[in-house]
């Protein structure tokens, strides 16, 4: 892996996280699109439907749909199926909730993270991604053969 | 970044005076606030509490947390659907610990003072905000419905915030709440059709949904007034497919008397000029079903079904007789069940073979909810037709309700031109 970014993100949920990069343009509404009880993406005409995004960074531009999307990710984060962080591309106070509220009650939280439009796409092609606290995005790109 | 000033009030909460229920509602508020770059908090007049949908253990947690630590609501507070038909889920045969979390959910949210009218279309209860009141709402369609066709403001708010503004009286002042945010930004011009219906607005919703993004739209060209259904069927698709909180409709909604209210004297910065064959393709795509199988269930009322969906259901069904094989379960509230019943336009339904179910909806669905067997369902709800495969694991026929009715009889999914596409030629 060689680092090929350092970028600087806007907090919406802080903390630390590292992870496989998992990238859509496609945006999700975590109820009916998620499983909380597996990871899995489980709305069927999302280009990433069928996938476990547990412990992934996932790099999608905002949310969309419910508004139960809240709970579904704290949910999901409970249970230890949530991606280890979301990285977007614009403010999604459904998204940020679900971490914000897991924070507040249970003092536990994954990172959420917005990153401006040139950044994003930087962070979408990237392979892995660690986040520290602060909102210090690094992405890696795989070694070049 | 700006910063957030608080009243002394707001200050007091936050600081515990109020209780520490009240204090954990402000501080979860206070960082949403901050995220929206809001210089202040405003106060609210009513609440619609989405969360009561149950969605696993952490979140149940906490409410039953906000409940240990005495937090009461300070505005009117309503509650949406939730997860099981409280007189029925014996003898649909849910699973008890299931139905024992849900129901724990729902007691958790009564405990604090909200209103267990059990429905996600808030909007046709009587105690529904008026035009131009703060509000927090969430449930996505009666976000966009209470935006939209009451004038009220709310932001797409996520669930959790419904319950810390219903604590705290309060909101952040951003978004939608103010008035230069809620000027149409993307116009969606409209061909020339008539005979417009749910079956019209549903994939138009969706569509415009899919293409807005994150400006605000504007459709032009409704030349009749539509109903609460149509109304409701544009809310849950737009509110579906995209993350919209707010569409103007040109003479019909009432902060688009006309079209240059409805942009503020400004240019759009989008428009979409959508085609008949847009919206043909759009409804086509709500199904991921195909071909003729056996149709085994239909499912109707999501969201909610509403007084003019049972007065069409009633016609329907009047004097037909279903297929043996087909089940049909309708989701509504026990207020407009009660009200549907005076008026007559149960027993038509009930004598085809309709199964009634209130304070759920369709939403709650999942593999282990359906009747044993179930193989191919068929719904008239858009909404439905998105999530119901991720939720039920199976594929979903989508169809008018004229064409589910046809299709019970019938006892395989049938699907016909809508009235309206077959205006297209003949009002140019």
């Amino acid at each position: 892996m060689r680092k090929s970014a350092q970028l600087q993100a806007l907090v919406l949920a802080d903390g630390t996280a590292e992870g496989p990069v998992r990238a859509t343009n496609d945006m999700l509404s975590f109820w009916g699109g998620y499983d909380p009880a597996s990871g899995e993406v489980i709305d069927r005409r999302h280009s990433l439907s069928g996938e476990i995004l547990t412990g992934t960074i996932f790099v999608m531009p905002h949310g969309k749909g419910s508004s139960t999307g809240s709970p579904v990710l704290l949910d999901a984060l409970m249970q230890g199926n949530a991606p280890a962080a979301i990285i977007l591309s614009s403010v999604d106070e459904i998204i940020a909730l679900g971490s914000v509220v897991a924070e507040e009650f249970f003092g536990t939280s994954m990172p959420i993270a917005v990153l401006d439009p040139e950044s994003f796409t930087i962070a979408q092609r990237g392979a892995r991604i660690s986040i520290e606290p602060g909102g210090l995005v690094s992405v890696f790109n795989e070694e070049e053969a | 970044m700006t910063t957030l000033r608080l009243s002394p009030r707001d200050q007091a909460m936050l600081d515990g005076e109020h209780g520490a229920g009240t204090q954990v509602a402000m501080r979860i508020l206070t960082r949403i606030a901050e995220i929206q770059g809001a210089e202040e908090l405003l106060d609210i007049s009513h609440v619609h509490v989405g969360g009561s949908i149950y969605t696993g253990p952490g979140s149940l947690s906490v409410i039953e947390k906000l409940v240990e630590l005495g937090a009461q609501v300070s505005v009117p507070t309503t509650l949406n659907a939730i997860s099981v038909d409280q007189q029925r889920w014996k003898s649909q045969e849910v699973d008890p610990d299931f139905a024992e979390k849900a129901l724990r959910l729902a007691e958790g949210f009564k405990q604090l003072g909200a209103s267990p009218i059990f429905s996600c279309t808030p909007y046709v209860f009587p105690s529904t905000p008026h035009r131009g009141a703060d509000i927090v709402w969430a449930e996505s369609n009666a976000i966009v419905y209470a935006n939209s066709v009451i004038g009220a403001r709310t932001n797409r708010h996520g669930d959790f915030m419904d319950i810390c503004a219903a604590i705290t009286g309060r909101a952040p002042k951003a978004g939608l709440h103010l008035a230069d945010n809620r000027r149409g930004t993307f116009l969606v011009e409209l061909p020339p059709l008539a005979h417009l219906d749910v079956s019209f607005f549903t994939p138009l919703g969706y569509l415009v949904g899919k293409h807005a993004g994150d400006l605000v739209p504007v459709i032009n060209g409704i030349t009749s007034a539509p109903t609460t259904e149509e109304l409701k069927a544009l809310c849950a698709s737009v509110a579906t497919s995209g993350p919209v909180g707010l569409v103007h409709v040109v003479g019909v909604t009432p902060e688009a008397p006309t079209l240059e209210a409805a942009l503020g004297g400004r240019e759009p910065i989008r428009t979409l000029t959508v085609t008949t064959d847009m919206l043909l393709t759009t409804a086509a795509g709500l199904s991921t079903g195909s071909g003729t199988p056996d149709l085994d269930l239909i499912v109707l009322g999501s969201p909610h079904f509403t007084l003019g969906d049972f007065e069409e259901l009633a016609k329907l069904t009047h004097g037909r007789v279903r297929h043996p094989r087909v089940d049909l379960l309708v989701t509504t509230s026990r207020f407009v069940l009660e009200q549907a019943t005076v008026n007559g336009w149960v027993e038509d339904a009930e004598r085809f073979g309709v199964r009634f179910s209130t304070d759920t909806c369709l939403c709650m669905l999942s593999p282990t909810l359906l009747p044993a067997g179930t193989q191919t369902v068929m719904t008239s709800s858009g909404k439905f037709a998105h999530y119901g495969p991720g939720l039920i694991r199976q594929n979903v026929f989508y169809g008018s309700l004229e064409d589910c009715i046809a299709s019970a009889v019938a006892g395989t999914p049938l699907t016909e031109l809508p009235a309206w596409a077959e205006s297209a030629d003949s009002v140019l």
